[in-house]
């Protein structure tokens, strides 16, 4: 029979190390340099979305899907973005910082690539084309108007909404060119968005009464042996996607 | 949409432009001096952000009641009665922010531009007033400090400025005019 003193004292040490325990040999985990996210972050960030978009454009015009109407329009869309990244580094600049000449790193590798190499060996490149357009000037306006509420400066906050507002009107002209019969969405009338019998999300040129920060819902390619299709969803940019001071194309 | 949205086909035309932004001058210092509510949040609002926030409730009132004229001469697309009520929704959100009654239009505006709306193809006139909406809000952001209110105008900016390129998209105007706003911010009275 134990006695109550040999109980206590075998529950009471608990000494020795704290540390989590250790299995294998990995080597330890890079420390990240410190970063803040800023006025600069912000629009170093948006300038490498214009960059990005930029990228997009240059595949879609080496796919040779688009009609000359649509390929003009995406002309006017790479003058436009190509203006708007010049203005930001004006932006940026002036604001004492360094520009981000190339596109999003993160964007690129997490969905630009991946939305490229899906539309590799599609059943319809051309809808892909125009769908992924759609998707990333949806994308590129809603980044701007996210961000607005994040700059501290009221002037950056007017002149990059000024180019938001430019990338809303690229949106609506795709979404009417992909969609020319239906410019408004569904909601307005309280019913559901639905995607089309296909499992394509539909695009409207007038998509709600404000200006949404969801993400933006892709899908291209063709379908694999079990008849799904690539889908992957936009985001406006967070912390992974934000182009710190420290980074440098 | 093959109706007569698209069929008053003339261009957009710069004497209707000058009448809204000279009609908003003046309508914009009625507003702020008129619109204040006794209900408007106490609660870190500058008087500045207070008085530039009214002037969006009333313009947006106005632009509410622009396109009740339309629609009441005949113009019933869903197009404009969406516009119409994408503008009231535009009142009731900014008055939600800010506490301040979404009661008072900007009645110079209104008074300038309703003649040119009681019409049954109000695609010109339309585009002119959205162009215009869009790009006085994007003018308050440079002005307000409130970042909620920032976001709201910013959210608002980003439709009216797609009703914008819808409308001349469906007249077959230029990449310009579908593309970038030229028009001038309304006036809002109070300076930062």
């Amino acid at each position: 029979m134990l006695s109550m003193g040999a109980i206590v004292a075998a529950c009471g040490d608990r000494s020795g190390s704290t540390d989590p325990g250790l299995l294998g040999d990995a080597a330890p985990l890079p420390t990240l340099p410190e970063a803040t996210v800023d006025d600069l972050v912000l629009l170093r960030t948006l300038q490498s979305l214009e960059y990005t978009a930029l990228e997009v454009y240059s595949a879609a015009g080496k796919t040779g899907v688009l009609t000359s109407g649509e390929a003009s329009l995406a002309e006017r869309f790479v003058s436009d973005h190509t203006g708007h990244a010049a203005l930001l580094g004006t932006l940026i600049a002036d604001a004492g910082g360094e520009e981000f000449t190339c596109a999003n790193p993160f964007l690129m590798d997490r969905a630009v690539n991946p939305i490229l190499a899906a539309i590799k060996g599609s059943d319809d490149a051309h809808r892909d084309v125009l769908n992924i357009a759609h998707g990333f000037e949806s994308l590129a306006g809603a980044s701007y108007q996210a961000f607005v509420a994040s700059l501290k400066d009221k002037m950056l906050r007017r002149e990059t909404m000024r180019i938001g507002a430019e990338e809303h009107r690229h949106a609506a002209a795709l979404a009417a060119a992909i969609n020319p019969e239906v410019l408004l969405s569904p909601i307005f009338f309280g019913l559901p968005v639905d995607k089309d019998a296909d499992g394509f999300p539909i695009p409207y040129a007038i998509p709600a009464a404000f200006g949404r920060l969801t993400g933006i819902d892709l899908v291209v390619g063709g379908t694999d042996e079990e008849g799904a299709r690539f889908s992957t969803q936009l985001q406006t940019p967070a912390a992974n996607t934000f182009v710190y001071d420290y980074q440098s194309c | 949409m093959t109706d007569s949205a698209v069929a008053d086909h003339a261009g957009f035309d710069q004497p209707t432009r000058r009448a809204l932004l000279g009609a908003g001058v003046i309508g914009a210092a009625l507003a702020v001096a008129g619109s204040r509510s006794a209900s408007a949040r106490s609660t870190g609002l500058s008087d500045d952000d207070l008085s530039l926030a009214s002037f969006a409730i009333s313009l947006e009132l106005a632009a509410r009641d622009l396109w009740d004229v339309a629609l009441e001469a005949g113009a019933d697309q869903q197009l404009w009665m969406t516009i119409r009520e994408n503008h009231e929704a535009y009142a009731q959100r900014l008055a939600g922010i800010t506490g301040i009654s979404a009661n008072t239009r900007d009645e110079a505006l209104f008074s300038a531009n309703a003649e040119g709306f009681g019409t049954n193809t109000p695609s010109i006139v339309g585009y002119n007033l959205e162009s215009a909406a869009a790009a006085t809000h994007l003018d308050l952001l440079g002005k307000i400090d409130d970042s909620e209110i920032a976001g709201a105008l910013a959210s608002i900016a980003a439709i009216e400025s797609r009703h914008a390129a819808v409308i001349a998209g469906l007249r077959g105007e230029s990449l310009d005019a579908q593309f970038l706003n030229a028009a001038t911010p309304i006036a809002a009275g109070v300076t930062s």
